[in-house]
């Protein structure tokens, strides 16, 4: 807007109108309460387990969710500031498996689906149906009542005397942790009271305990995430010191508050921007901050779509044949996904800037994927090909493989970054062939954070051809009524030339000159929406460098709904222009966007509104 | 502690007439229509290829064609398809974004059956991925109300286990409820509208649990036993898989454990392979044929065959509800079972000319045994009107409907 061949405006007018409409959207609230409104809801699968995790001091998580697939987390050193040379890890099994619990007999919760453009803990989308509450409510049973807590658990262990007195006193320890506030007397005597009933029951200490803690885990105050929205007459009012310390803990852990921020908020520290970017900064270099790259960084990365595609055999066997021999378990696809969480980690454990996510280069690669990026000679330094280096483990058979990944400093830019990730590159092909609409909407979405609106009802198939062909066309011709039919090139115009600017890469994400089956050299060539031209992905990267508001704008539109927890609405702008103009000077460092998120205004606040009687 | 249990049926001869069952079986990704809908309208129409396995069963299924349903839009195609297909909001009424979901026809019966049966629903699920690939509009056919969404189970085992065991028989944790359930009383009022909605999520699941825990005090009798066996887990082969899944809706309807339940074939839109034993010897990947079937011919066929094999499927759950025998004749009499489509085409991705087999007599009120072919533009919400009819449901209209659908 307006069309490009119309007069356009100037540099000036723009920034003066966008200012004006920025200025609008500060002073203005939506109209609707529903709109940009966080809800009470139950904590997700993924927040229940490292919230149990810290609440009952377990030394892991008691489920192993499937964006948890890395095994052996140690590598994963935050408070180093670095990703080391050499990393030692292996991915657990595929996502497309249920998730395990990591302690026999306590069964697993059901997968939280993930907004249509959004992240799984989107507030609004989370709900909470009987079967669905049996299942919390099991889950803590089942382990509470588990060899975890032996009888001399600390919490569950009879004392020398006075046992109801013990009783109540660490009864009123637990419980404001649990409920991630301060409580008060009645309430710790309701719960104390479920202790009482079950010794009159008949019940030992231990197991009378035991109800009175799982009656703690079984109130909304636990299972729920709430901030008190009640006001007669609705506004927007700043957090309180315990629901600022909720917001941060499950943005930045996926879990509770801590001792140390539950103490900061108690002592009244969080009520300044000093106090927060202090505990942030702390925060940002705990190893729970792998809750970030896991829980955001992954479906940003739309990596559980992986999962979905499997490449042809015959046309891609080196997706397969990894070790001599053919074992779907073990396909590259594993440890794609491996190379790309340690991409996302990297930058952010480094505190690199948003564009690096982009356009970098490095990459970590076992001997698997340096064989499959052809790239033996290049980083092979160090990585055995004829090692197996796998392992049978004892926990149920499990086997890791290639374990070994080395940093690896590309010398050109055909790699390094997400656009360029074997990982991205399978996700968005089919089985025969890559999918340019597909890449393009990846883009479009992940990249822009603009995806592109649902197709029409009726879209013929695109029609298959092979080396044989009379009159081989490339696919990109093939696909050319997007081009020309006017019901078609709106969108695609849009969609298209950031899928062919990925076409030198196969659908296995591996460089190609030619496609196979047209014989015919890749064109990859193509224009950004604001103009811009590139041939190739080098070129497409330039552009992409050209445009690091753009970027760096998109991404913190992103993590900001992750850190929210809702959708971002038009109301949301301008706070996402203070995170971008707080953070431009230094590059838009990742860390830097999560401490500038942390204290934007929409984070500090909630919305109040009247109650229904 | 497993519970104890009547022989048979919970209805012996001569006794109480036995409630009326419903079961919802949602087809995903539509269907081929040339090769599902008889042309003879009448009794002696002729069973098409795809329907072919309801021969034995063909005395007890009505075969329905031409229903229509319309597309809402504002979403993609298939967002409607299976989370819209019961549900009781007319299609241009959104009220969960740009989706005319409410509360869905087996939650609506649900709710009459409520102090009556253990569960008020049964809702199930032949989807094996725990993967988060796809929203919750593709993964769930039963809402409660618009956003909030019945969660379906996908393991047998799990069934079972609910249906039967019973983790909550200690008194205390009936206390735990108590407490509970006034917390959330009490939070209730520190929050605005919209999250005491939330709320009354939490404690309308409170409130379901303490019911089922006073029908199972009220229903304890002598030990006797569950007439299936545990399953092992998800089967690998798809036949199985649903098979054990209709298995478990008719022991629970035998037992009135509930009067209601739903269940999906899989996933809307879905795009993982899935093995259909028996008919091929390797995974297919549905969604991605209905999209090349018309274009080649191999395509078209197999999508046909996986038609042919999930009818297969169902007509082996009608057979077992035959197979039961409850008061004067069998519980298929007292029951009516829907298998449906969201497609009337699945390349197409047409709302309208809908699959639809109803099998079962529902005690008189569906004439069985014959192929209906409904006037041009019937909405499917007919059917939905009588069906909620049969229950009991006072209402004149359900989404669309524009009068109930004569079945008898």
């Amino acid at each position: 807007m307006p069309p490009s061949n119309a007069p356009q405006p100037s540099d000036a007018e723009r920034v003066e109108f966008t200012a004006a409409v920025s200025d609008w959207l500060r002073s203005h609230r939506p109209d609707n309460p529903a709109e940009g409104h966080i809800y009470t809801r139950r904590l997700t699968r993924t927040e229940y387990s490292h919230t149990i995790r810290d609440l009952l001091g377990l030394p892991e998580d008691p489920f192993i969710l499937p964006e948890q697939f890395a095994r052996f987390t140690e590598y994963f050193q935050p408070e180093t500031g670095e990703m080391g040379e050499m990393v030692d890890v292996a991915p657990w099994q595929g996502m497309n498996n249920p998730p395990l619990t990591r302690y026999p007999g306590i069964a697993t919760l059901p997968a939280d689906s993930r907004a249509e453009h959004g992240f799984a803990n989107q507030s609004d989308q989370i709900s909470l149906s009987p079967a669905l509450l049996e299942k919390y409510l099991a889950v803590a049973a089942e382990l509470l009542n588990h060899e975890l807590f032996p009888a001399d658990y600390p919490l569950f262990a009879t004392p020398e005397a006075d046992a109801d007195h013990a009783a109540r006193e660490r009864l009123a320890e637990f419980l404001p942790r649990a409920f991630r506030r301060q409580v008060d007397e009645k309430e710790i005597d309701r719960y104390f009271g479920i202790f009482e009933k079950s010794r009159r029951a008949g019940n030992d200490f231990s197991k009378a305990s035991r109800h009175m803690i799982i009656a703690a885990l079984s109130s909304p105050h636990f299972l729920m995430r709430i901030e008190k929205t009640h006001a007669k007459r609705g506004g927007v009012r700043k957090l309180d010191g315990h629901e600022m310390a909720s917001r941060l803990s499950y943005f930045l852990w996926a879990s509770m508050p801590d001792a140390e921020l539950l103490k900061a908020a108690n002592d009244g520290r969080l009520e300044g921007r000093d106090g927060i970017e202090a505990q942030v900064r702390r925060m940002l270099v705990d190893r729970k901050i792998k809750a970030i790259p896991e829980h955001f960084g992954v479906p940003w990365m739309r990596l559980n779509e992986l999962a979905a595609v499997i490449p042809d055999y015959e046309k891609f066997r080196a997706f397969y044949d990894l070790n001599g021999g053919v074992d779907t378990r073990r396909s590259a696809g594993l440890h794609m996904m491996v190379e790309a969480l340690l991409l996302f980690e990297t930058i952010f454990v480094e505190n690199r800037g948003v564009v690096e996510l982009v356009d970098t280069d490095f990459t970590y690669l076992n001997q698997y994927l340096a064989m499959v990026y052809g790239l033996e000679e290049e980083c092979g330094a160090g990585l055995d090909p004829n090692a197996p280096d796998y392992e049978r483990t004892l926990l149920r058979g499990y086997v890791t493989m290639a374990r070994t990944w080395k940093r690896c400093k590309l010398n050109d830019r055909t790699r390094g970054g997400v656009l360029t990730l074997g990982s991205t590159l399978t996700l968005t092909s089919l089985p025969t062939r890559t999918s340019p609409i597909a890449r393009g909407a990846w883009v479009a979405d992940v990249i822009f954070n603009r995806p592109p609106p649902p197709p029409p009802a009726e879209v013929p198939s695109l029609e298959e051809q092979s080396l044989a062909a009379a009159n081989p066309r490339t696919l990109r011709e093939r696909l050319s009524q997007h081009r020309n039919d006017p019901n078609c090139s709106g969108c695609h115009n849009r969609i298209d030339p950031l899928g062919f600017a990925l076409q030198n890469y196969n659908a296995i994400g591996q460089w190609r000159e030619v496609e196979s089956d047209s014989g015919l050299p890749v064109d990859a060539s193509g224009k950004l929406a604001d103009g811009s031209a590139f041939d190739g992905i080098v070129g497409f990267k330039d552009a992409l460098r050209g445009q690091p508001d753009l970027l760096a704008r998109a991404f913190v539109e992103q993590l900001m709904a992750y850190a929210l927890g809702r959708e971002l609405t038009a109301y949301d702008d301008p706070a996402v222009s203070d995170v971008l103009e707080q953070t431009r000077e230094g590059g838009y460092r990742l860390q830097d966007l999560v401490v500038a998120i942390a204290l934007s205004e929409p984070f500090g606040q909630t919305r109040t509104m009247p109650a229904v009687k | 502690m497993l519970l104890p249990w009547l022989e048979a049926s919970a209805f012996g001869k001569g006794g109480a007439k036995p409630p009326l069952r419903t079961g919802f079986f949602y087809l995903q990704n539509g269907i081929v229509p040339d090769a599902w809908h008889p042309t003879t309208e009448g009794t002696d129409y002729e069973l098409t290829p795809t329907l072919e396995p309801l021969a034995p069963v063909r005395d007890e299924v009505t075969v329905i064609s031409g229903l229509d349903r319309v597309f809402g839009g504002g979403t993609d195609v298939h967002a409607q398809c299976g989370s819209c297909w019961l549900t009781s909001s007319p299609p241009d009424v959104k009220l969960a974004g740009m989706l005319p979901i409410d509360a869905t026809l087996d939650q609506v019966i649900a709710t009459q059956y409520r102090e009556e049966t253990i569960f008020p629903s049964l809702e199930l699920t032949c989807n094996s991925f725990e993967g988060d690939k796809e929203a919750k509009y593709f993964r769930t056919v039963s809402w409660y109300g618009p956003g909030s969404s019945a969660t379906p189970e996908n393991n047998p085992r799990t069934v079972y286990r609910r249906l039967f065991g019973i983790d909550w028989a200690d008194p205390i944790e009936r206390s735990i409820l108590d407490v509970v359930s006034d917390d959330a009383k009490t939070l209730r009022r520190q929050l605005g509208a919209l999250d005491q909605r939330k709320v009354d999520e939490y404690f309308e699941s409170v409130r379901s649990i303490e019911r089922r825990m006073d029908q199972l005090e009220k229903r304890a009798r002598e030990q006797k036993d569950i007439p299936m066996s545990e399953p092992a887990g998800m089967p690998a082969e798809r036949s199985a898989y649903i098979q054990m899944m209709g298995d478990l809706i008719a022991v629970a309807f035998q037992l009135d454990l509930t009067r209601v339940a739903t269940m999906m074939f899989g996933p809307e839109r879905w795009n993982a392979p899935q093995l259909y034993d028996g008919v091929f010897d390797k995974p297919q990947v549905h969604h991605t044929l209905t999209h090349a079937m018309d274009k080649k011919a191999d395509a078209l066929a197999k999508v046909k065959a996986i038609d042919r094999f999930r009818v297969a499927q169902f007509a082996y759950i009608v057979e077992k509800l035959r197979s039961i025998s409850e008061g004067e004749g069998t519980l298929l009499d007292h029951s009516v079972l829907v298998l449906g489509a969201g497609l009337g085409n699945g390349n197409r991705h047409n709302y309208d000319h809908l699959p639809v087999v109803l099998a079962g007599r529902a005690h008189g009120a569906v004439s069985p045994g014959r192929f209906v072919r409904t006037p041009e533009g019937t909405p499917l919400a007919n059917l939905w009107l009588s069906l909620a009819g049969m229950h009991d449901v006072e209402r004149d209209r359900f989404a669309d409907s524009t009068g109930p659908l004569s079945l008898a």
